[in-house]
């Protein structure tokens, strides 16, 4: 190890992790949540960028099984779980299977959509079919070395299973005779593998047409492999009760490949063609992200529609860490932050070893999150409030507060904007002369504890000092439940410990406690980098532009709501009806910086008399920082209409009302732009 | 124990001037450091540092020199600054080296003998012209070796930069060398050019000595430098001088006396900066608080800083730290 690295320099891992590094770094604390992904129907991994799906799927590929067993270690799945299984994938973005597309605008327009869905299909059949064999082949390769996983999935190809497997796969009409010269299984790979790169030599446009054989022998989209996998099992190739999962990871690249060509649709009913099949042969495994979902589950040329748990389940990585009601219902984010963070360090370093350390390895190293009271203390040291602060109050008030100031700051500006509710207004308390007896702080204990974030914003705006973030419980809440966004802060935190760190300091450090200082500049940098991963995906630039309003719009009220009658809003909340019965620019906005995680969505619990069901959504708790507004969500966010907001929304972006505009300014570099 | 970057990590959390500065300061901070990375650890005054980082050897340097000024406005405007900068590197001086063989030497070469580019010959012809190209550098500061082997340029045994000819040379063997090489053109290279004086007082001497086509090229030059060969030139009127620069700096990018249209607003807060820095340094130097001759240019060379640069980036005192410490010829570098 290299002391100068960070060790979450790579926050994406998945793609580059050999399998016996994945058995190190994968926690299993998403497996063990996902009994589902060891069923025998198909099932949809559906989830926010880096919440961990892809590392999911990657648990059932063959490679990482052969890892597991070998270190000796359990494989992460539920308990009781069928391991008869075998896996073949595709990641669609790693396989490029975007270039199937590049040559579609050489057919007639009136056919191209069925040509663009005829040879998708045929390729990711030979795709899907081509993994699938080396799958077999390297786990027979492993299980001549030392028998790995052969009690229970045990591959045989000798000359009577093959046979008898050639046999089977060639009488089978699928495949339109394009087998029919193939004698052994070597024959059949090399079929396989010629098929892909033909069509990649098409598609890469060195050549100038796909051969008639090709041409004349597509095949329809899940076919292929159900017979091969059906065929494996009979012929005795694998045991006869292996299951074989077929994964298909990066989805979502689809839904972009169907935005920028065109071709709506086309390629995601393909695959939901797949799945709607319910073909007991095989089962497919899908990885995406919500809005590559849920647009769209139409099956290509029939019309109908998947129907959730009868073609499918779904496993909900955002969901599983949501905060429930019930705990049982998801699995606890904070254990699976602190396991990853843990693996990753251990895998960095035997200095980092979590043996080293009692009790959490998070709380070691960020320590425990400032309290209000103490955070109060260190936005205010020995600076006075201003006058207006003591502006219309009686003398022994002045007293009061001004003593209270002293000792314990975020109290006392509590009682100083509670002074300025509408009912202490109305009794005239701030005239009192025994201020002591007025606020009975045990009675408003919840009032109390529902303020102490917005009061410490607005103190220390007042204060002129930075919010502090900093500390376990701020790093694992400010990270949304997302794993990459809590990988983020670590990276953009353990970088301003090192930056700040001379070599020889480093040389003599083994696991760190980075200070309060540091934190709190990484925190901000990393919302910072969050605020600018906005422009990332689809819609990126109005995302971009509607969070930012959005932002600005919370961090004004936050500022200006100096009697802290308003603490909830830093969300807002629309009639369930409004949202999903109307269609305008703002409702697809929403949706869109939902699906991609930039808000986060609940059901609200309306306090009004109407009974109306309402939705809130505050900003994923990662950009607060950088809008200096709070992360906590408690009491009423803001009430408000589509047609209200789409108002709002425009004021901000045509920068007519100044109110709006010039309170935070989208984040934008500032060169020359003065 | 103190950190390093005691004010950098000051101004990524004070809000006392600026409720966005910890924002935009954390932004500066981690360009910086990727600069630091890809460029500024190639100036030579100050590598070979012990620090194992290369983009914290910078930083810390950054940090250093910004303890030298005495509010905290001054560092946020001494820090913002250097994002001004233009930092020509190793990569970037290859491409000029490409640009002026490609673009200046080998074009006039074919307009000074009419070569027709679609003739068979023309490649021919140009490479035996090429031949005769004497390429010396203007100061020593060119590495003239460097753009021989960049350009594949054949050059002359002998590559004196004729800064010390002028002073040194003999005007009669100079003739002698050229006549006895079969020398026919005399190409003058300079890596930057400033306030074009010295250039300037240079061009009598070469232009009393070499008598065939002459051309001038500085890699990098200051609009006020340019304005002043330029008009030099125009005064000798010989024919057979061309000066073409690869680079010429425009004004609106340096930091002059006065505000000129379209340069950055931020120069009026800058300008400031460079008088309190200037004072605190407290030395006497040729055009004040802007760098020789009140040029102003915010630009250093992987080589090193020119003087025309303002002295808050590069001069080096007992109480002063620069950013970019220049290599003076008469002062040893802090590193």
């Amino acid at each position: 190890m290299n002391k100068f690295d960070n060790p979450f320099h790579d926050l994406w891992v998945t793609e580059i992790l050999s399998p016996g590094e994945f058995v190190k770094m994968f926690s299993p604390i998403v497996a063990s949540h996902a009994e589902d992904l060891f069923s025998t129907g198909n099932v949809i991994v559906k989830g926010r960028q880096g919440s961990g799906k892809s590392m999911l799927l990657g648990l059932l590929n063959t490679k990482t099984r052969v890892a597991y067993e070998r270190a000796k270690q359990p494989y992460p799945a539920p308990k009781g779980y069928n391991n008869q299984f075998i896996s073949a994938g595709v990641h669609l973005i790693k396989d490029n299977v975007r270039i199937v597309s590049s040559r579609v605008n050489e057919c007639k327009e009136n056919v191209r959509k069925e040509w663009a869905a005829a040879t998708f299909s045929d390729y990711l059949n030979f795709l899907l079919l081509n993994d699938l064999v080396d799958n077999v082949v390297y786990l027979k390769e492993e299980q001549i070395k030392d028998n790995v996983l052969s009690s229970f999935l045990k591959i045989s190809i000798n000359e009577p299973e093959e046979m008898v497997f050639l046999k089977l796969l060639k009488e089978n009409e699928v495949w339109e005779g394009y087998l029919n010269d193939c004698h052994s299984f070597l024959d059949l790979v090399k079929k396989i593998k010629n098929r892909i790169s033909i069509y990649r030599r098409y598609f890469n446009f060195n050549s100038d047409e796909l051969p008639r054989e090709i041409e004349a022998s597509k095949t329809i989209i899940g076919e292929p492999v159900a017979v091969f996998a059906e065929a494996l099992r009979v012929s005795g190739i694998i045991p006869l009760k292996t299951k074989v999962f077929l994964r298909i990871d990066q989805h979502e690249e689809l839904y972009e490949l169907e935005k920028s060509t065109g071709h709506a649709d086309v390629y995601r009913e393909v695959i939901n063609r797949a799945l709607a099949m319910r073909d007991g042969r095989v089962a497919y495994r899908v990885g995406t992200r919500h809005y590559a979902w849920g647009t769209n589950i139409k099956v290509w040329g029939s019309g109908a529609h998947l129907e959730n748990m009868r073609d499918y389940t779904t496993i909900d990585i955002d969901y599983m860490f949501r905060k429930h009601e019930n705990p049982s219902l998801g699995a606890p984010f904070e254990a699976f932050a602190e396991d990853v963070f843990v693996r990753r360090l251990e895998v960095y370093s035997d200095e980092f070893k979590s043996d080293k350390v009692n009790g959490s390895m998070l709380s070691y190293v960020f320590g425990n999150t400032l309290s209000p009271q103490e955070r109060a203390k260190k936005y205010v040291g020995l600076k006075k409030p201003s006058a207006k602060f003591f502006k219309g109050l009686s003398e022994e008030w002045v007293e009061y507060l001004q003593e209270l100031w002293e000792n314990a700051p975020l109290d006392a500006w509590m009682l100083r904007a509670w002074l300025d509710q509408k009912i202490q207004v109305n009794k005239k308390t701030s005239l009192s002369s025994s201020p002591e007896n007025e606020f009975d702080a045990i009675a408003k204990k919840y009032w109390i504890k529902e303020r102490n974030e917005i009061a410490l914003v607005q103190l220390a705006g007042e204060m002129r000092e930075m919010v502090y973030w900093s500390g376990k419980r701020h790093i694992v809440n400010l990270s949304g439940s997302n794993i990459l966004a809590f990988m983020t802060i670590c990276r953009a935190v353990w970088s301003a410990w090192l930056r700040s760190t001379s070599d020889e300091d480093l040389k003599r450090t083994s696991l760190p406690k980075i200070g309060v200082d540091k934190q709190m500049i990484g925190i901000y940098e990393a919302s910072r980098i969050w605020s600018e991963k906005l422009k990332e995906g689809a819609d990126g630039d109005r995302r971009y532009e509607f969070i930012s309003f959005l932002g600005s719009w919370f961090s004004k009220k936050v500022r200006n709501d100096k009697a802290l009658s308003n603490p909830g809003h830093n969300g807002f909340s629309m009639l369930k009806y409004d949202f999903e019965r109307n269609e305008q620019d703002i409702i697809s906005l929403i949706k869109s910086c939902r699906d991609q995680g930039d808000l986060v969505e609940s059901d609200h619990t309306s306090k009004s008399k109407d009974g109306l069901l309402r939705i809130k959504w505050y900003l994923h708790p990662l950009l607060c920082p950088y809008f200096r507004i709070p992360h906590i969500r408690t009491k009423e966010p803001i009430y408000i209409s589509s047609a209200e907001l789409e108002a709002n929304f425009s004021t901000f972006v045509h920068k007519s009302d100044e109110n709006i505009s010039e309170e935070v300014k989208p984040i934008q570099k500032d060169l020359f732009g003065e | 124990m103190d950190s390093e970057l005691s004010v950098i990590e000051k101004l990524e959390r004070s809000m006392e001037f600026d409720k966005d500065r910890p924002m935009k300061a954390g932004a500066l901070r981690a360009l910086y450091e990727t600069l630091a990375e890809h460029l500024y650890h190639q100036y030579e005054p100050t590598r070979g540092s012990s620090n194992a980082r290369l983009s914290r050897d910078f930083i810390v340097r950054l940090n250093e020199w910004l303890k030298c000024f005495r509010s905290e406005e001054d560092q946020w405007i001494a820090f913002k600054s250097i994002e001004y900068f233009f930092f020509a590197g190793q990569s970037e001086f290859d491409e000029l080296y490409r640009c002026a063989f490609d673009h200046v030497i080998k074009p006039w070469i074919i307009d000074e003998n009419n070569i027709d580019i679609f003739s068979a010959e023309s490649t021919g012809i140009l490479n035996q012209e090429l031949a005769k190209i004497w390429p010396c550098p203007i100061s020593d500061s060119l590495r003239i070796n460097s753009f021989l082997h960049l350009t594949g340029l054949k050059g002359q045994s002998l590559r004196p930069d004729w800064m010390s000819l002028n002073s040194l040379g003999d005007p009669g063997k100079i003739k002698d060398f050229c006549d006895k090489e079969n020398l026919k053109y005399l190409v003058l290279i300079e890596d930057f050019i400033g306030s074009g004086g010295q250039a300037a007082r240079l061009l009598n001497f070469a232009l009393s000595v070499f008598n065939g086509p002459i051309l001038i090229i500085p890699l990098v030059i200051c609009a006020q430098g340019d304005k002043k060969i330029r008009g030099k030139l125009e005064a000798i009127g010989r024919a057979n001088v061309k000066y073409q620069p690869v680079t010429i700096v425009p004004e609106v990018c340096m930091v002059t006396e006065e505000l000129q249209t379209q340069q950055p607003a931020f120069f009026d807060q800058l300008r400031v900066v460079l008088k309190n820095g200037y004072n605190i340094i407290n030395q006497k130097m040729d055009g004040e608080e802007y760098g020789w001759k009140k040029t102003g240019s915010l630009i250093v060379l992987y080589s090193n800083c020119p003087n025309n640069t303002p002295p808050i980036y590069h001069k080096v005192t007992d109480s002063w730290n620069p950013v970019f410490p220049r290599f003076d010829r008469e002062a040893e570098v802090k590193r």
